[in-house]
Order: C-alpha cells, then structure tokens, then sequence
C-alpha cells in the first residue's frame, strides 16, 4: 500500500501525486490519498471510474478525506493516456470557475492558408460547444467580427454558446469598418473600454 | 441538463477529402457540417462531416460519385 499526501494540494495535484503512486505501485495494490477538500474527492473518485480501479473515501475530519483506490493486476494502462483522461481538474468548484474570455481576432485561425484557417476557426467554435466548461465571454474583433455577422458558418453555434450563458461581444468600430453593422447576427456589441475590462480582468484569455 | 443526439459523423483521411466533401454536400443539399472529429473516433485527418443518421445511403453515394474518399461513416452521440 501506497500512501499519499495530498493535504493542502489544489487541483490538480492530488490527482498527479496519485497517479504518481499508482505508477509506483508495478502492478496490483492500493493507494491511500489524503486532501483536504471534496472537491479534490471528487475528481479522484471521478478519475478511479475512468481508469476502472476500486475507489471509496471517508471524511476523517472537517478539513480531511481519505480516499483509497483498489487497483487489480492488469487495470494499469502503461502510457494509453487520452487527452481527456490527462485532465486533471474534472470538477471546478462552484463560485470559483475561471473567467476564461476568448478572443476572437480573425476571421481565420492561425496563419498559412486562410481557406484551411476558416475551417479551423469554425472547428473552433463548435469545439467551444462541446466543452465541459465554457467561456464566460467570446470577444470578437477586427476580422473576427465577421463571424458573428449573417453569412458566418458558425452562427449556429454562437447562438447555442449565447444560450449557455455565453457573452457574445463584438466590436463595434470593427463592425462600423467592415460596413456590417447591420449584420450582428448574435450577441452584442461593444466598444474598446468593454473589450478591455474583459480582457484585463479575465483569470485566462484564449486566443485561438 | 445540455442535450445530446446520435449523429452519422463521416471521417476521412486528408483534409482536403473532408473540405471538398463539405461543398459536395452543401450543392447536393445533404444536411450537415464540418467538425473536428469527435474524440470518440480515432484519428483521421482531424476533420469530419457530421450529418442526420438517415443520410448514410445518400452520403456515400454522393461521395463515390464525386470520387471523394471516406474512411468511416460511424454513428456518435454529441451534444447539440
């Protein structure tokens, strides 16, 4: 038996320190965690379900948590991680959710070929959709506010991100530019103070 | 609760195949859209066509005919 402390760790080292141990461990055996917070149960239980090893957790104490993993001979998977099993923080607590904001600055993703970069920027978005945990804001601007204007392909998924609870935001000077102010098609506009309030108080800003 | 629904997701093997197939579909009138391939299904070229389950017959009719290469029609739940 393997056992970890894990006491006073943030997401997501408990999970590494425990994967760590499992490693360790050659094979069959249990590893005990100890954290001091549920969220940090949860994603431990939560990755124990993923992997397919036994896992139950007690509460010691107010602020400490036991939890143990049974793991059977042959249930370690040496180095066929997906990207999604190597995401570690599966839970975010409530009320402490980053604030992420993308910033959308084109109409193209990455630079090269910019029918490829429109593709990709449209893969983009509806990959946003399919996110677990989604933006608080999408900010659009210069090229970019084409995207949320009529004859964008991925207008369809704005408006299913803006029903999440997305903000959308676009430019106004950029769609003043483009001549398509009569064209927003999804979210609001905005202007350069707006755009850069979200984007300096933002905890992390994407820009694909 | 967010909702998910099968759909047929077509993948192929260059990335050209997946935009060519997509401006095939769209004369044709084949409902659907370009996505990248869900993590469900392997590989591929990191492009695929995600359309309506009923569309099978249809799609790989139009794909053969145009000459375009597929390399799987599997049907994925996604969220919509």
């Amino acid at each position: 038996m393997i056992q970890v402390n894990a006491l006073g760790d943030a997401c997501p080292i408990p999970v590494v320190k425990t994967k760590n141990a499992i490693k360790e461990l050659h094979g069959a055996g249990i590893v005990e965690t100890l954290v001091d917070n549920e969220i940090a149960v949860q994603n431990l239980t939560k990755m124990a379900n993923q992997k397919g090893y036994g896992v139950k957790s007690e509460k010691l104490s107010e602020d400490q948590f036991r939890v143990t993993m049974e793991i059977k001979e042959g249930s370690v998977s040496a180095g066929e991680e997906s990207a999604q099993e190597t995401q570690e923080c599966l839970v975010v607590p409530e009320g402490h959710k980053k604030n992420v904001v993308v910033a959308v600055t084109a109409s193209v993703m990455g630079t090269g070929n910019d029918e490829l970069g429109a593709v990709l920027i449209k893969g983009f978005l509806y990959a946003l959709t399919q996110q677990d945990e989604l933006p608080k804001t999408i900010l659009f601007y210069n090229g970019g506010a084409q995207l949320t204007c009529e004859g964008s392909a991925s207008l369809e998924d704005l408006k299913s991100l803006e029903a999440l609870g997305v903000e959308i935001l676009t430019c106004g000077t950029c769609l003043n530019y483009y001549k398509l102010s009569e064209k927003l098609a999804v979210g609001g506009v905005t202007n350069m103070y707006e755009i850069t309030e979200r984007l300096t108080k933002a905890d992390l800003v994407v820009r694909p | 609760m967010r909702q998910s629904k099968e759909f047929l997701v077509i993948t192929f093997s260059q990335t050209t195949d997946a935009m060519a197939a997509e401006l095939l579909f769209r004369d044709l009138c084949v409902p659907g859209r370009i996505i990248p391939i869900p993590r469900q299904l392997s590989a591929g070229c990191g492009l695929a066509f995600r359309t309506e389950m009923d569309q099978k017959q249809q799609a790989q009719q139009a794909l053969v005919e145009a000459g375009i290469r597929w390399h799987e029609m599997e049907p994925v739940r996604l969220l919509v």
